[in-house]
């Protein structure tokens, strides 16, 4: 297969720029994801783990570390085989086949306003860019998504443009 | 590397940084398996990209594992959130990955204030920040808007 950053994006695929997934609620999450979050990041800040210090910092409660802000687990956004289609707007583009080579390229963010742990939250994506270069791992398709995620109350906590670069396997150079 | 070992700082003034400063340097690793498994448990994240060096080197022709990128923004913001104290808030944070985090690589980040709000009722300041490996080799950039409490 030889693709060009000029013929990669066809037509088909450049027609998904503007493409919008569900509002989707998300998973509330609990205590215990909070003490896995800490696990794995050794960020024990006592505004993500006591009640009591987040009000004296002037919070309602403890809050979510702000990665955690519209989190999604793979495991709802890419069902296991056979298990429901994917809900994720990015995971459902007509790239090519060998394109399984995923990157995180870069993201900006905005949180507008601290979330509170337990606080319900909806996400809704919309794929807002999808370029093509050449670099050292072959062609690379960039797609850009843009994330809202909103509370209970409709308001806008967090937004978050993300662009992943998907690379043809096994083309990935050191 | 990551234990618990987080020791929030206490309030930083918006009136006390000043453009041009260095913030904050902070170094976590080196890179383990058990760090990018627990943080693939974390994020349900199955891709052996992050765990499992026989498949890397067939599949993807790295030497071996690498962290994922949001693992690295998270030990950044952790870096970022321990800072600014308690009522410091994280209000923007742009990232570009410039090279990958592989096994036994160390992160060094540093946060330096580029700029402040003029109006103290709006006291935000932001900071452009790096990442580096253990050879100085950049591993990734940004910035990012912190709102910090005014002591007016």
């Amino acid at each position: 297969m030889s693709q060009s950053a000029e013929t990669i994006i066809t037509d088909e695929l450049r027609r998904c720029i503007g493409q919008r997934g569900p509002v989707r609620s998300l998973e509330i999450l609990s205590a215990s994801d909070v003490r896995r979050y800490v696990d794995a990041t050794g960020d024990a800040n006592p505004l993500w783990l006591d009640d009591g210090f987040a009000r004296s910092a002037g919070y309602q409660g403890r809050l979510l570390p702000p990665i955690l802000v519209g989190w999604t687990p793979f495991s709802l956004k890419e069902p296991e085989e056979g298990k429901g289609a994917t809900l994720d707007v990015r995971r459902q583009l007509p790239v090519p086949a060998a394109y399984t080579n995923v990157r995180n390229a870069g993201s900006e963010t905005e949180w507008l306003k601290p979330v509170h742990l337990g606080e319900p939250l909806s996400c809704q994506s919309q794929i807002v860019d999808i370029t093509a270069r050449k670099g050292k791992m072959g062609v690379g398709i960039y797609v850009t998504q843009l994330e809202e995620v909103r509370n209970g109350e409709g308001e806008l906590m967090f937004t978050r443009r993300h662009t992943v670069a998907l690379f043809p396997e096994p083309a990935v150079r050191e | 590397m990551t234990a618990a070992n987080t020791t929030v700082a206490e309030d930083k003034f918006f009136e006390d940084v000043q453009p041009g400063a260095q913030l904050v340097t902070r170094e976590f690793g080196p890179l383990t398996v058990i760090d990018t498994v627990r943080w693939a448990g974390l994020q349900e994240n199955t891709q052996q990209l992050h765990y499992d060096r026989d498949w890397v080197r067939e599949h993807a022709g790295l030497r071996t594992f690498i962290a994922s990128g949001a693992y690295r923004q998270a030990l950044l913001m952790r870096m970022l959130t321990d800072w600014s104290g308690p009522r410091g808030r994280l209000r923007k944070l742009g990232i570009r990955h410039t090279y990958s985090t592989f096994e036994g690589d160390t992160m060094r980040f540093t946060a330096r204030a580029t700029k402040k709000s003029g109006d103290p009722e709006e006291p935000w300041i932001v900071c452009e920040l790096e990442g580096a490996n253990q050879e100085g080799r950049q591993i990734l950039t940004g910035r990012c808007t912190l709102v910090l409490p005014s002591r007016s």
